[in-house]
């Protein structure tokens, strides 16, 4: 059975005409979840899953998602399902509520497959971090490249066929940099625009819910079920809900697209650069006009340590109340604050654990003016530079990643321009909390590599719009690892 | 950005409730020597110190009064549900005076 590679319209096509059932669909996705061979999966909700598919017996002709399977990033609180974060800190932890993302897909009638893998508490951008060990690309028939982070888990079972669409958070790039590794759209709206309320939270000023899916049109399908106001989250926005998928686009004539030119140059891969150039002059085609901007490239330089900064800081204060006490994987001792160092020493990761450390660094006393509020007031200037250039335009372009998934063992220059503005420029729409979305823009070597394409708050329809647009001049929709090594 | 010694570290660790060995110190100021590389570049920007810290993405306005109606809050034995050591409804920990 196919209907588990196709796009969410096809499947619901399928169900309505009964050539497949919900229950059907379910089990496929649950046996090849159990094949898995990339460690994507924290739990397979098998027993779950297959209860609640039973239920599913009246096709909703209206509802697109009705018993479409999907698989949650495993820092989403998911009612009687353990959830861990990749971190060992949390190893028996099992919530007693259900994340507002999985309540809205559940009154969807999406069949929750499974819990999929993280850099721990969703703290890295390479999917190597979180307690099960290392998350394999799926394109690398080697198991010799990394998804990346921290959604790793999330961009596995969507590129790997094993469900249509997966729910992952992006902080800095969570989401739109493994979408690039993994061919796939990756898509993170508006600061506000999904509730986050049952998301575990790592730096609440840049935390965003987003989504992968193989194609532009389900990203929109799965955003209309989930978007929206949630009182349970006080930054959740009132703006309001959008249709999506009736959405009819005025097509690309005459769009005003930028590109920033310190981000291209910071590529050194020249086949993924002049694959860019060629999409840039099928877009003029179209009447696309494209302007090259200098941002200033100081502050290209300085998001990296300004991101890092903040999120640290952040984390530290966030994830202070994982301490063994109320929940979590308490380690005894002689006193109170000794449970409490245990639990935290033995839980949590060396990577996290130093990340913590600067957090709490930049936050004493005698360094918070010079590391701490500094960071805050570089992205104020770095954001007022960012919303200038997009209120010029109607979205920005550029490339998701400077290469493909890279090899495990390969190190940087922290210092250069290609790691601090290529490897690390995406997390200039968290500062600015801009809905910014990854499609598949090529393949090289068997591997794919993306385009970004950001533009004002808000404005997902038109992003959206875009994206479809430039989605079928690359003719790679409903791109996976199965149809590229298959070489269909 | 200071120079970065194991004594601030132990301080910052120690805020943190965590424990850190020599090898892990010595691992943090490698990383710190980077690090403070990296950190330095904000001084780059021209007039940064002149800014307001930017602690949100954009104002949002969410300070509404909902509805004086009573919520239920969380049952007992869920809130205790993760606990560890619970006795008489409260979660246990080693006592302070012995």
């Amino acid at each position: 059975m196919n209907y588990l590679d196709l796009s969410i319209k096809d499947i619901h096509e399928a169900l309505l005409k009964k050539e497949v059932t919900p229950l059907e669909l379910t089990l496929e996705a649950i046996s090849r979840a159990e094949k898995d061979e990339c460690n994507s999966f924290e739990y397979i909700c098998k027993d779950e899953a297959i209860e609640f598919a039973k239920t599913l017996n009246d096709i909703e002709e209206d509802n697109l998602l009705y018993g479409i399977p999907y698989c949650i990033k495993d820092n989403f609180s998911t009612k009687d399902i353990k959830t861990t974060g990749s971190s060992n800190i949390l190893n028996n932890y099992v919530p007693i509520f259900d994340a507002t993302v999985v309540k809205r897909l559940k009154e969807n009638k999406c069949v929750l497959i499974g819990k999929t893998t993280l850099d721990e508490l969703a703290m890295g951008g390479s999917g190597t971090t979180g307690h099960r060990g290392t998350t394999q690309n799926p394109f690398s028939l080697d198991h010799s490249r990394l998804c990346g982070g921290s959604s790793c888990g999330s961009a596995s079972v969507v590129a790997s066929s094993i469900v249509p669409f997966a729910i992952g958070s992006d902080t800095g790039d969570s989401i739109r940099k493994p979408a690039s590794y993994c061919g796939l759209v990756g898509l993170k709206p508006t600061w506000g625009r999904i509730s986050r309320f049952g998301l575990f939270p790592f730096a609440t000023s840049m935390d965003h819910v987003g989504l992968f899916t193989r194609n532009v049109e389900d990203s929109k399908i799965v955003l209309q079920a989930i978007e929206g106001r949630d009182e349970l989250d006080y930054t959740s926005s009132f703006e309001s809900n959008k249709n999506y998928i009736e959405k009819d686009g005025k097509g690309l004539a005459g769009k005003k697209l930028v590109v920033i030119k310190e981000i291209f140059e910071s590529c050194e891969d020249e086949y993924i650069k002049d694959q860019f150039k060629k999409l840039l002059e099928k877009l003029k085609k179209c009447g696309v006009i494209i302007t090259f901007v200098n941002f200033n490239i100081n502050l290209l330089r300085a998001c990296f340590p300004t991101y890092y900064i903040i999120s640290c800081a952040e984390a530290t204060s966030n994830n202070a109340n994982l301490d063994g006490v109320r929940f979590g994987n308490r380690k005894e001792g002689d006193t109170y604050l000794d449970v409490m160092k245990n639990t935290r020493t033995e839980g949590f990761g060396k990577q996290v654990k130093h990340r913590f450390i600067l957090g709490s660094y930049s936050l004493l006393s005698e360094n918070q003016e010079e590391v701490f509020l500094r960071a805050q007031k570089a992205r104020s200037v770095i954001v007022s530079r960012y919303n200038s250039i997009l209120d010029s335009c109607d979205a920005i372009l550029g490339l998701a990643a400077p290469t493909i998934a890279p090899k495990f063992d390969k190190e940087h220059d922290k210092m250069s321009d290609y790691y601090l503005i290529g490897e690390n420029h995406l997390c200039l729409a968290n500062f600015a909390g801009v809905p910014s979305i990854t499609i598949p823009m090529g393949i090289k070597d068997e591997m794919p590599f993306g385009l970004n394409i950001t533009n004002s708050k808000f404005k997902e329809l038109e992003l959206l719009d875009v994206a479809s647009n430039i989605e079928k001049i690359t003719g790679l929709a409903g791109l996976s690892a199965k149809n590229v090594l298959k070489g269909e | 950005m200071k120079e970065v010694t194991k004594e601030s570290l132990k301080i910052a660790a120690n805020k943190l409730l965590i424990n850190l060995n020599d090898e892990d110190y010595e691992t943090l100021l490698k990383e710190f020597e980077k690090l403070t590389k990296q950190v330095d570049l904000l001084t780059n920007i021209e007039g940064v110190d002149n800014e307001l810290p930017m602690v949100f993405p954009f104002d949002v306005s969410n300070s509404i009064l909902r509805e004086d109606e009573p919520i239920k809050g969380i049952d007992v034995d869920l809130a205790l549900r993760n606990a560890t050591k619970v006795e008489n409804e409260q979660f246990v920990l080693p006592k302070v005076v012995k």
